[in-house]
């Protein structure tokens, strides 16, 4: 379970005593209580008002960047669809592939399959896990993994466009593409032969599949 | 140099798998044993509005500070409007000086438009006409505009350049009309410190108060090594800020396998502060190794002994770190309202401007809580925060200890 922070909708760790991001009390939830509707977030969070980003943070109606990761959000035709949580909408199937492609780590030990599937959009969650919480695409253990970060950055396969993309989620170390730094949140396309590099010392390509 | 204390706001629970706590570390710096040499760019705005009282009370002020500079110290004075004058190279002051220097002081004139990022790059290349290691530097900028003739991520450039040098930017800003935004991040990125001077007869006096700080300083560019034992780590999203005297957010960067921090500057009998956040498990032993090194005085690297294996301890005040902890709530909260408010979000800012206020009830902090009172009602009837609002709730939030 986690614990939405009632102030500004950060989804916390179960161990967060204050929220991570913005430091309220989440002890003072139960009493100290302006209004009745802390237990179940902001108001408008249970409504279906507002947005959630590509990582899944809730964020305010009319939001234009996520509060939490600061990726951009889409405009209010796109949105509509984001209205559920992406785990939500993992369970629809499939369709047909349209494109595939692999990411390699340098010394060819670790490999990932991507698939675009033709019309569908899908954001891949790459980082290290922690706890029960796996990200897609599970870093831990590989050599030059400390220094990925838990929800180090985000794939998006791009269905329509046949592209696939990369976002820094703001991690500590950052993500470089052909050795520029992206700025958290910064969406870059991708090429078959970029070098991709997550936190300092975790080196990727592109291949076809 | 200075005296180390720290602790956590709470022990860890065993439990528990995994807890969240907060480890504040108290830099106070001891009596300095020979005061530093001084090398300091003054970069000031003297756009046209600034014209009347407040260019003069600027000129009467800049002159007054001169007094404080032996003729052991470097200074140099740059004018910026939308274009960019040396107004005074990076010189030595000598008595005799001192009254050709005050002549062209008297000569400036208040015009023209705001160009920050100008100013500010060519007092970089002033500081840097001397071996920077032999001084303490201290850009001081000041500006009572929005940077209307420049680009503002030319500044950062500037202050990041600055920061690599090991040179800090004390941003001013006067009046009610400038963007906290911006000197904000230029002081952050420096380890510096931002002021707000409201009344023009505080510029007579402000250039002196920050020369004679700058003179107290013990040791500069401090630097924490951290090196986190197994089950240990920082936070990734809110990880390490300074806490006192100002709020300014600190990036842990990863060097092979240990963690540095830069702190910035520390003064003869001032205290720093830093908070950090971290996970650790309920039953860990050790949090970490540090080391902390600096530059002394004399322009010496200085690195003081490992301290290892710190124990998760309290600090000797453990209330102490819960206020620390909810000062900094108000600071990061009061970020994410501006965000808000400029995302068409008012319901939700609300929100947040109330859990704040309760906050600074709870910190009897009667200024914080008087500006935030002001932004809820604002808030509640529609209105558009100013400027002047946006710039006292930046400085409310953001200084903890004032004249510190
Ligand atoms: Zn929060
Ligand atoms: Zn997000």
């Amino acid at each position: 379970m986690t614990k939405i922070c009632p102030i500004c909708g950060y989804r916390n760790r179960d161990s967060a005593e204050y929220c991570e991001r913005c430091l309220f009390n989440l002890s003072d939830t139960d009493d100290l209580n302006p209004k009745a509707e802390n237990e179940e977030g902001i108001e408008g969070m249970e409504e279906g008002l507002g947005v959630y980003c590509p990582n899944g943070h809730w964020n305010p109606p009319g939001a234009k960047f996520c509060q939490v990761c600061g990726v951009p959000l889409e405009d209010k035709d796109t949105q509509e669809e984001l209205l559920l949580p992406p785990e939500e909408s993992e369970e629809e199937e499939k369709g047909q592939i349209m494109k595939i492609y692999k990411l390699v780590s340098h010394d060819a030990e670790f490999l990932v399959e991507l698939s675009l599937y033709k019309g569908k959009i899908k954001e891949m969650l790459i980082g290290r896990k922690s706890g029960k919480n796996i990200p897609d695409v599970d870093l831990t253990g590989l050599k030059g993994a400390e220094v990925v970060s838990r929800r180090h950055a985000n794939l998006i396969l791009d269905g329509n466009e046949g592209e696939i993309y990369v976002v820094d989620l703001g991690s500590t170390n950052g993500t470089f593409v052909n050795g520029e730094k992206l700025k958290p949140g910064e969406k870059i396309k991708l090429k078959i032969g970029d070098e991709i590099l997550f936190g300092k010392a975790l080196r990727f390509v592109l291949e076809e599949g | 140099m200075f005296d180390v204390k720290y602790g956590l706001n709470k022990l860890p629970d065993k439990n528990k798998k995994e807890v969240q706590r907060f480890f504040l570390m108290s830099l106070t710096g001891k009596k300095a044993e020979k005061s530093p040499r001084l090398n300091v760019s003054f970069v000031l705005d003297k756009s046209g509005s600034m014209d009347g009282t407040p260019i003069e009370s600027l000129k009467s002020g800049l002159k007054r500070s001169l007094d404080v500079f032996t003729e052991n110290d470097r200074i140099s004075i740059v004018l910026f409007d939308s274009m960019v004058e040396t107004l005074l190279e990076n010189t030595r002051l000598y008595g005799p000086d001192k009254k050709k220097v005050k002549r062209l002081i008297n000569n400036i004139d208040a015009m023209g438009g705001t160009c920050i990022d100008e100013g500010l790059e060519i007092g970089l290349k002033e500081i840097q006409k001397v071996k920077l290691q032999d001084y303490v530097n201290w850009i001081i900028l000041l500006t009572d505009g929005k940077n209307d003739h420049g680009s503002d991520e030319h500044a950062l450039e500037v202050a990041k350049n600055a920061r690599e040098l090991g040179i800090s930017i004390f941003t001013i800003g006067f009046g009610k009309h400038w963007s906290p935004t911006l000197l904000e991040k230029i002081s952050d990125i420096t380890k510096g410190e931002m002021y707000h001077v409201q009344d023009p007869k505080e510029l007579k006096e402000i250039f002196t108060e920050k020369a004679t700080k700058i003179r107290k300083t013990v040791a500069k560019n401090v630097e924490i090594t951290i090196d986190l034992y197994e089950g240990v780590n920082f936070s990734e999203i809110t990880p390490a800020y300074i806490t006192k005297p100002q709020i300014v957010p600190l990036e842990p960067v990863l060097d092979v396998d240990q963690f540095i921090i830069e702190v910035g500057d520390i003064y003869e009998g001032k205290t720093k502060d830093i908070l950090f956040q971290l996970f650790m498990k309920g039953n860990q032993k050790y949090l970490f190794d540090f080391k902390i090194s600096y530059y002394d005085t004399e322009g010496q690297r200085q690195e003081m002994p490992w301290e290892k294996g710190v124990v998760p301890s309290l600090y000797e005040d453990p209330d102490k770190v819960s206020a620390t902890i909810d000062r900094l709530s108000v600071y990061l909260q009061s970020e994410i309202v501006n965000d808000l408010l400029e995302g068409g979000a008012p319901e939700q800012a609300l929100t947040l401007l109330q859990t704040m206020q309760l906050t600074a009830t709870k910190l009897n902090d009667d200024e914080l809580k008087t500006i935030i009172e002001q932004n809820v009602t604002k808030v509640q009837d529609g209105i558009e925060l100013s400027d002047e609002d946006l710039i006292k709730t930046k400085m409310f939030t953001k200084t903890v200890i004032k004249d510190d």
